[in-house]
């Protein structure tokens, strides 16, 4: 499997860094990293000030050269009625998108004792992971160790592991 | 005739079932499909369907095939074919 990673606006290296490395460190895959490409024009809703994340999905799957192309961004996404979302994707599709812009250590109630930037390079390995999970045609997972467990909140996030569940490994590895 | 529907995430929670079997005219086409559908499950239209199209990217697959424009797809139907709809799936 090939996975093309797509930078949207101004993303730094590390995050995407650590995305090749989430993936690489759970699926048999090839990563290669996109071009970064601009916000797709239409997404901003100045209404909520935020971006929808379908757009950045759309705008994956146009450019990405992988089987799976996955959008990464550091805008803040959202999706119909849902406050935030950290990703976005397809069950058995394509195309996902995951945003940093609510992994960074300082929002929403996470907890964790290592340093701010090794749990914020954490949460990305673990959204890139999902949105990919979703994309191979796992849903939510009901284990909360599991890297496919729903996260509303970095809290959730926080509590979940890198990989995936033994039931889930045995769907898509 | 029966086709049977596949529902997928968000769906499924709202049906209480990932699987539905809806009664179709002979001719009917995957728009007539999704019609019978949520003339049966007001529930699911209330969450699928805003100005008169799937909303938020919900896809419709036939027969494993994802549908373009699936609200005015014209292709027929035969008894026992799979539909499903499949929402974005959102969080993280």
């Amino acid at each position: 499997m090939h996975v093309d990673i797509v930078p949207v606006g101004d993303l730094p290296a590390a995050v995407k860094r650590e995305a090749s490395a989430g993936l690489r460190s759970v699926f048999d895959c090839d990563v290669s990293v996109h071009d970064a490409q601009s916000v797709p024009p239409g997404a901003y809703d100045p209404d909520r000030d935020q971006y929808r994340a379908e757009e950045f999905i759309d705008l994956a799957k146009r450019v990405g050269v992988g089987e799976k192309n996955v959008a990464v961004t550091n805008k803040d996404l959202f999706y119909r009625r849902r406050n935030y979302v950290f990703g976005l994707a397809y069950l058995d599709g394509s195309g996902s998108v995951i945003s940093t812009h609510r992994l960074q250590t300082s929002s929403d109630g996470g907890f964790s004792n290592k340093p701010a930037s090794e749990v914020f390079a954490e949460r990305v390995r673990k959204e890139i992971v999902h949105e990919i999970g979703h994309t191979l045609g796992l849903e939510h997972c009901d284990n909360k160790r599991c890297v496919m467990s729903f996260s509303p909140t970095v809290r959730e996030v926080d509590v979940k592991e890198q990989t995936l569940c033994g039931s889930c490994q045995r769907r898509v590895l | 005739m029966d086709v049977h529907w596949k529902l997928f995430a968000t769906l499924r929670e709202i049906a209480g079932t990932g699987e539905l079997s809806v009664e179709v005219p002979t001719d009917a086409t995957v728009a007539d499909a999704i019609d019978r559908l949520f003339e049966e499950y007001p529930r699911l239209e209330a969450h699928a369907r805003e100005d008169g199209a799937l909303a938020g990217h919900i896809r419709a697959i036939h027969e494993g095939t994802t549908v373009e424009d699936p609200e005015t797809a014209d292709q027929q139907l035969s008894h026992d074919d799979e539909l499903a709809l499949v929402p974005p799936l959102s969080g993280g």
